[in-house]
């Protein structure tokens, strides 16, 4: 049986960083999240051997340092950002996608604001504005905003690369975040959904995303064709729909300059 | 991998200190999305905790405000997550520090403009509003830096005052733009009999603002006066005609509307 890309890095590694690295992964306890975490990065296939020797070396470094296992794995992965697989820029989508937090979207646009707008002006504004082609003076501000932090997570339509993706999900709360498997703690959070050019938007890089992207959010899940050129969603369970796991991808931090309008405001 | 210590687990102090990494991300925290901001899972997580628990945390919030008001020290992104969670926690405490933090931000050197902005955004955010005096000594600090969250504040407790900043705002496209969306929202909270009035009182300075930003001020303020005429709805007052005869005139009895009816 062939070696996992995860077994491959760990043999790169010297005996020491390899011992560290495999009793962080295989010890802990069932059930929990961090279990996931650690089945993750077994599973993964998105990272070339080289990147993933990297990230495991990093991460036995801190922990050598006497960081604690997630402080230690959060810094190996904030060294290995976007590092999967590149999208062509003549596949790239010409519309992507991604759900937001309302509180999260409104806080970035106060922030690019530079104390024009409050978060809570912000909010309202949003609330009043969602489903219209024509947020009049908003529109500076919805643009100069961050579609996400750091890194951002979207999704596109497979079949129609032109169409906004949520435009064949369920519009409703429950729908968005089973598809986008958006954890389970978001029964009380009002998700703001955008759309937007690629073009419009600098043609930012388009990258397959990898458990270093992911850190510990546990709710990612690796795609296990190695040569598969962008990640899925895992749905939330039940998912009594049936929806299918949806396309994702990651991208630098860009501003929402090519957003689509309307944006839209889903209400848990 | 092994599982985080539950904050619930951790006493005063350490609760303090898992705020602070927390605040820097540097913690596990139920976030909706990878790139959520800190103190917005932190918020989400303080209501799973255990009441003494949640009391740690917002009492750690406030110990770190109260740093970082005597000594002004943070990087931009961790006072920023601060500032947000400690506006949500709504503590009074926090507020009159925050307070005192604005009056003296001519002595405070070392604090960026951009904190400085913050911290007025979350007193204008936050409760009770802050009263027009402490608006105007702090427009008076800088007034092209912090004329629109002066706005905003004076509308948050005196709309009437709030009128009066707008001929001082920076003359700016921008400027007005930002000014006419929070107008909006305060005529969205007036009661519906004073709207007008302070719809006619906006439009009576208008003549004493730059000429840059009356423009979109302007056009909001006559999107709010515009007459309820035919001319406002042309397509429906030519229907109107069609149907009922050319006798048919606005707000006028119409025999054949009663015959309708």
């Amino acid at each position: 049986m062939p070696l996992s890309a995860y077994q491959r890095a760990l043999a790169d590694l010297t005996d020491h960083a390899r011992q560290a690295v495999e009793e962080v992964f295989t010890a802990g306890l069932t059930g929990s999240t961090h279990c996931q975490i650690s089945r993750n990065i077994a599973d993964e296939t998105a990272l070339s051997t080289a990147d993933f020797t990297s990230l495991l070396e990093v991460f036995a470094a801190q922990l050598a340092r006497g960081d604690l296992p997630l402080s230690a794995w959060q810094t190996a992965c904030r060294a290995h950002k976007r590092k999967g697989r590149v999208i062509p820029a003549a596949d790239c989508p010409a519309t992507l996608g991604r759900a937001k937090g309302l509180d999260h979207h409104a806080a970035a646009i106060a922030r690019a604001s530079h104390g024009d707008l409050t978060k809570e002006q912000a909010k309202k504004l949003l609330l009043k504005y969602s489903g219209s082609i024509d947020p009049d003076g908003f529109e500076t501000f919805l643009r100069e905003a961050l579609l996400g932090d750091y890194l951002v997570w979207a999704t596109f339509n497979p079949v129609d690369a032109k169409a906004n993706p949520f435009d064949r999900l369920p519009r409703t709360h429950h729908g968005i975040c089973t598809a986008l498997g958006l954890g389970p703690y978001t029964s009380s959070n009002t998700l703001v959904i955008l759309a937007w050019n690629h073009a419009d938007s600098g043609s930012p890089p388009l990258h397959r995303p990898t458990v270093a992207d992911a850190e510990d959010y546990p709710y990612y899940r690796p795609r296990p064709e190695a040569d598969a050129p962008w990640g899925l969603t895992e749905p939330l369970s039940p998912n009594l729909d049936k929806l299918e796991p949806q396309p994702e991808v990651v991208m630098p931090e860009t501003t929402s300059r090519g957003l689509r309008l309307p944006f839209h405001v889903i209400q848990a | 991998m092994n599982a985080p210590v539950s904050v619930d687990d951790l006493n005063h102090e350490e609760i303090r200190n898992w705020l602070e990494r927390a605040l820097r991300g540097q913690e596990p925290l139920p976030l909706l999305t990878r790139d959520e901001f800190p103190h917005l899972g932190i918020l989400r997580l303080e209501k799973t905790l255990k009441p003494a628990t949640r009391d740690s945390l917002r009492e750690g919030a406030l110990q770190l405000i109260r740093r970082f008001c005597a000594d002004g020290q943070g990087e931009t992104a961790y006072l920023e997550e601060l500032l947000a969670l400690v506006s949500a926690f709504r503590d009074p405490e926090a507020v009159q520090m925050l307070v005192r933090l604005a009056e003296h931000f001519p002595d405070a050197s070392q604090i960026s403009t951009e904190i400085r902005l913050a911290v007025l955004a979350a007193l204008v955010d936050m409760s009770p509003p802050q009263p027009a005096e402490f608006w105007v000594r702090i427009f008076r600090q800088d007034p092209e830096q912090y004329a629109g969250l002066v706005l905003s504040g004076m509308l948050a407790i005196n709309p009437a005052c709030a009128i009066e900043v707008l001929p001082k705002m920076p003359d700016t496209e921008r400027a007005g733009q930002a000014a006419a969306l929070k107008l909006d929202l305060a005529w969205d909270d007036l009661p519906p009999k004073q709207r007008h009035r302070f719809v006619q009182d906006i439009q009576a300075v208008l003549v004493r603002c730059g000429s840059r930003f009356v423009g979109p001020v302007r056009a909001w303020a006559n999107s709010k006066i515009a007459p309820r005429g035919p001319e406002a709805n042309p397509g429906l007052w030519a229907a109107l005609c069609k149907s009922l005869g050319p006798e048919v005139a606005p707000r006028t009895h119409t025999p054949k509307l009663c015959e309708a009816a």
